[in-house]
């Protein structure tokens, strides 16, 4: 993708002790999808954004932001 | 982690669009081969005619027992939980095709160009499977770069076993 998301899923992971397949069955999506957002290769549409955010319990700018 | 019996809709929708791609791949050589019978002794074509014949076969093996497992599980899932197209590997799929026809103008365009005494010498028919075995190579090419480019930079996964949803 040529534009840019930084993003804290990995944080986020951490602190729920989580792993990217499991977030992938629960968001609905394959574990590369989430692997490849995670390490920025790929930017997600606004629903998986919405729907990572709404696991984790916070707002969606907590996970994903615009490079400074 | 799932298993390969078990596996989510999303999964199964990434290892179909991996098996397509795979096959695409395998019909442009086959088409390759088709040509390149317009071309040769018929002593050569008869071994590239066997040659055609066996990625046919392969095509089949590669994607049958995908696209039913795929198809019957797509069967028993509601719409909205099927329509896996947010995901990694369908937008490298669409973009993917997008790189194919891009390919394809320019190739068409340079063979208007440069080449078209050459297949004037030969075939319309000659020029369509080239034409259509080059797009179908750079489609499966371009996605097979896409996804498996870089793609070690993409473990996981200390974190498991704890989850809670």
């Amino acid at each position: 993708m040529s534009a840019e998301l930084d993003n804290r899923i990995r944080v986020f992971r951490a602190e729920h002790r989580i792993s990217q397949g499991e977030l992938a069955d629960i968001i609905g999506v394959s574990r590369k999808t989430i692997s490849t957002i995670e390490v920025g290769k790929f930017v997600p549409s606004t629903i998986i954004a919405l729907k990572i955010a709404k696991h984790f319990g916070v707002p969606v700018e907590e996970v994903f932001s615009l490079p400074q | 982690m799932n298993n390969k019996n078990t596996l989510s809709m999303a999964e199964e929708t990434d290892r179909f669009l991996k098996r397509v791609a795979l096959v695409t791949f395998l019909v442009s050589v086959a088409f390759v081969f088709r040509a390149g019978r317009l071309m040769v002794d018929p002593d050569i074509a008869g071994y590239l005619r066997i040659g055609q014949v066996v990625f046919g076969l392969s095509i089949l093996f590669i994607l049958l027992p995908t696209a039913l497992r795929y198809s019957r599980k797509r069967s028993g899932c509601p719409k909205e939980a099927c329509n896996n197209i947010d995901g990694y590997m369908y937008q490298m799929f669409q973009k993917a095709g997008f790189t194919a026809f891009k390919f394809g103008f320019i190739f068409f365009s340079m063979i208007d160009i440069f080449l078209v005494d050459f297949f004037e010498a030969y075939s319309v028919e000659l020029l369509l499977r080239v034409g259509v075995s080059a797009l179908l190579g750079a489609f499966s090419i371009s996605f097979f770069r896409l996804v498996y480019a870089d793609s070690e930079d993409e473990l996981d996964d200390e974190f498991g076993g704890g989850a809670e949803a």
